[in-house]
């Protein structure tokens, strides 16, 4: 037996679904129906309970449930609000699965099994999923979870699961219900025992099946296959088919949009930001959901404030560390409306989102490290410092980040190097803890003599100094000097110094690091103590 | 009356007093103790923005950060100097504690001058801030709008770093001016009272008069002398 990978296919239908997709005031209405046109008449579709206990049924005749029950109210089912609400709800599934697929007009397949270990087990998935549907998206619904797709959806829509109801689930959240199948014979048995006629096959089809004395699909299943595809065609025994091959998966998963773009029109025109701030919430509320369900994660947004009769009014909002922190974000667009002066009422508020990039999960501020607070292994510390410096260097070039190193060496100018980029990367981070430690070491047996004095800016290059009557001007001060240092180094190379060093200050109180080139005799400024 | 105030003082906790702050507010230690004691935040004050205004470069504007900047190192904590005016001389930084494997230096000033500038070295600024595992920015700049200010204090907020802004301020009287910034610092050289002029001793330690400009969480500014 070829070893295939444990599926559980999750239907999830609505039963009350063009009923429920309607506005409020219908959803509140006591005894309301849909009617969908049938052969020239209007056809009963859907009935709210208060109307089902009065006798009505899907699939009457307007008139007859008129007799029925004279106070209903009827709308008729609008199949593009339908499908519209399908793929919101699809693109909200996708939180659960990244496998959903719309059944219109009123159902969704979900597969679990590679979400069960993200939410501990179907248990805590199932009640998350049925309290969002109750609590937020209010619609009732019918739960099956089989190995097979088209199973999960035939039992979900015929076989009549328990309907959990909104109203209910929301006074009761964990009071849940959900067919579950786990295997394939299981399946079969519970399939078997349906009637032919309450599968949702064609009228005459099924007048055929019973004329020949099939009542249940266990029936068919007995009969032999060259029979049953003389007597009823391919279409029939490829159904059967799909309903016990887990295999047989939709052939059209659910894609959500890849941009954003939300909006938010105003009843009356608005003048003040403070105003706009809570709407900007609400849609950055809504880019939070959108970059969740698909794992990403924003780089750069685009907030358009729409004026009449003028073209708007955008600005633009780059993260430099990808976001889909909402306090973040929303943090960001205040601070740019901060100063923000509008220029004409508004009408309306447009949030798009232009650049995504996949979520990482060490990006964010997961990481934060305080000196109060966590501290964190030091390669993803380091890591962050790599990608900071590859930023920086991406905008001011490369050779605009550097780090310094000492050099043993007596000539100051040749006392220091500097590298572009990190010294050390990732990888070697740990290895030079010991190096570092014996430099520290090094430092403290230094601590008793104090180092020859040295100034912590040095000039690119000695600056001249102004020598006169034994006095040296800088900047047109005197200098007064003190502690000299004689550096003589360098013959071997080429590059020979022979220099007195002076700690030297100003009038208003600046300290240098100057020397007279004993060569020359001249007087230079070679550093700063700042 | 006193000790009644001080029964409700302690009971309340609705009540403080403004100059207790220190305690309750956690900051990193300057290494000047008579620095740290003005300081609302007992030292540089975490997740804020600090302003440093000096006259002119040597007057020990940096020897002032030196003590935090070497404790920083020493936590692995990073320091981030933008267009510092002169080259940061590495044996004087590794002589005063300074882990130099954490300091890192930002060119944001580029060779053709444009009004960029300052945007380059705020950006550099901002992004450094943000940055989990920083210690402390350093950022040499002439003016800064408050709007800026702001903004680099929310990075700060949002890795617990320090930012120092360095701006130059004309020698006399304090600056009227007005900044965002949590911490506002103004130094002055005090001139020693005799002129030293024997070139053979070391230099005498050098004061400095550094005065709160402006301190969140106090209303009280002080100034004091300090030895760098």
């Amino acid at each position: 037996m070829p070893i295939t990978r444990e599926r559980a296919w999750l239907a999830v239908w609505f039963p009350c679904f063009s009923l429920q997709v309607q506005q409020q005031a219908v959803r509140d209405a006591v005894s309301c129906a849909s009617v969908i046109q049938r052969h020239g008449q209007q056809v009963i579709l859907d009935v709210s309970a208060s109307a089902r206990a009065a006798g009505v049924e899907a699939g009457m005749p307007l008139s007859a449930a008129y007799v029925l029950c004279p106070d209903m109210q009827v709308w008729p089912a609008d199949f593009q609000c339908q499908h519209a609400w399908l793929e919101r709800l699809a693109e909200w599934a996708m939180r659960y699965s990244s496998q959903v697929s719309v059944q219109p007009p009123d159902a969704l397949l979900l597969e679990l099994q590679g979400s069960l270990r993200l939410f501990a087990g179907r248990g805590p998935l199932l009640e998350d999923l049925a309290g969002t549907l109750a609590v937020h998206w209010r619609l009732d619904h019918v739960l099956v979870l089989t190995p097979v797709p088209t199973a999960s959806l035939l039992l979900a829509r015929y076989a009549g699961g328990v309907v959990n109801t909104a109203s209910a689930l929301c006074a009761a959240p964990g009071d849940m219900h959900c067919l579950q199948i786990e295997s394939l014979t299981e399946l079969r048995a519970v399939l078997g025992a349906l009637q032919v006629n309450r599968v949702g096959l064609q009228p005459a089809l099924v007048e055929r099946l019973r004329a020949v004395g099939i009542r249940r699909l266990q029936d068919l299943w007995r009969l032999p296959v060259a029979g049953l595809r003389q007597r009823f065609g391919d279409q029939l025994l490829q159904w059967l088919d799909s309903l016990v091959t887990a295999e047989k998966t939709p052939s059209r998963y659910f894609r959500p949009e890849e941009v954003f773009s939300a909006q938010h029109d105003f009843p009356v025109e608005v003048r003040s930001t403070v105003l706009l701030l809570p709407v900007i919430d609400k849609l950055v509320t809504r880019l939070v959901g959108f970059l969740r369900d698909r794992d990403m994660m924003v780089e750069k947004l685009q907030l358009e404030l729409i004026h009449h009769h003028a073209s708007p009014t955008s600005m633009e909002v780059v993260f430099s560390l990808p976001s889909r922190n909402r306090q973040r974000i929303l943090l960001l667009i205040q601070q740019q409306m901060e100063n923000m002066v509008l220029p004409l009422p508004v009408t309306a508020v447009r949030l798009s989102g232009e650049s995504f990039c996949p979520y990482q999960a060490g990006h964010t501020d997961l990481f934060a490290v305080t000196l109060s607070g966590t501290v964190t292994a030091a390669a993803s510390k380091m890591e962050l410092w790599q990608q900071l410096v590859e930023q920086l260097q991406a905008r001011l070039g490369r050779q605009a980040v550097l780090q310094f190193q000492p050099v043993d060496e007596h000539r100051p100018e040749k006392a220091w190097r500097h590298l572009y980029g990190l010294a050390r990367s990732v990888a070697v981070a740990a290895g030079s803890r010991a190096l570092r430690k014996q430099n520290s070491r090094r430092r403290r047996t230094q601590d008793g003599v104090p180092g020859p004095l040295r100034p912590v800016w040095l000039l690119p290059g000695p600056v001249m100094l102004r020598y006169a009557r034994g006095k040296v001007y800088y900047h047109g001060q005197v200098l007064s000097l003190s502690a000299a240092e004689r550096i003589e180094s360098g013959w071997w190379d080429g590059e020979e110094i022979r220099r007195d060093y002076y700690y030297a200050t100003s009038r208003q109180g600046a300290a240098y690091w100057i020397f007279r080139d004993l060569k020359s005799a001249r007087w230079y400024l070679h550093g700063v103590f700042a | 009356m006193n000790s009644k105030l001080d029964e409700l003082l302690r009971r309340s906790p609705l009540l403080w007093r403004g100059r207790d702050l220190k305690a309750r507010a956690n900051g990193l230690s300057t290494g000047f103790k008579e620095l740290d004691r003005i300081l609302p935040a007992g030292g540089w004050p975490l997740g804020a923005i600090v302003e440093i205004m000096f006259p002119q470069p040597g007057v020990g504007e940096l020897q002032l950060l030196l003590p935090a900047i070497a404790d920083l190192g020493q936590a692995e904590q990073w320091v981030v100097l933008i267009d510092p005016p002169f080259i940061p001389y590495a044996p004087a930084l590794e002589a005063a504690g300074v882990n130099l494997e954490f300091v890192l230096a930002v060119r944001a000033q580029r060779a053709a001058a444009s009004s960029a500038h300052g945007r380059d070295r705020l950006w550099s600024m901002e992004q450094a801030l943000r940055t989990p595992g920083c210690g402390m920015v350093l950022c040499w700049i002439d003016a800064v709008a408050d709007k800026a200010v702001r903004r680099l204090q929310l990075a700060a907020e949002s890795a617990c770093s320090i930012g120092v802004l360095f701006t130059s301020c004309l020698p006399g009287p304090a600056p009227l001016s007005f900044s965002p910034a949590a911490l506002r610092l103004w130094l002055q050289a005090v001139m020693p009272g005799g002129g030293c002029s024997d070139s053979r001793c070391r230099p005498v330690a050098r004061r400095l008069l550094v005065q709160v400009l402006k301190a969140r969480g106090s209303s009280v500014f002080r100034h004091v002398e300090i030895t760098v």
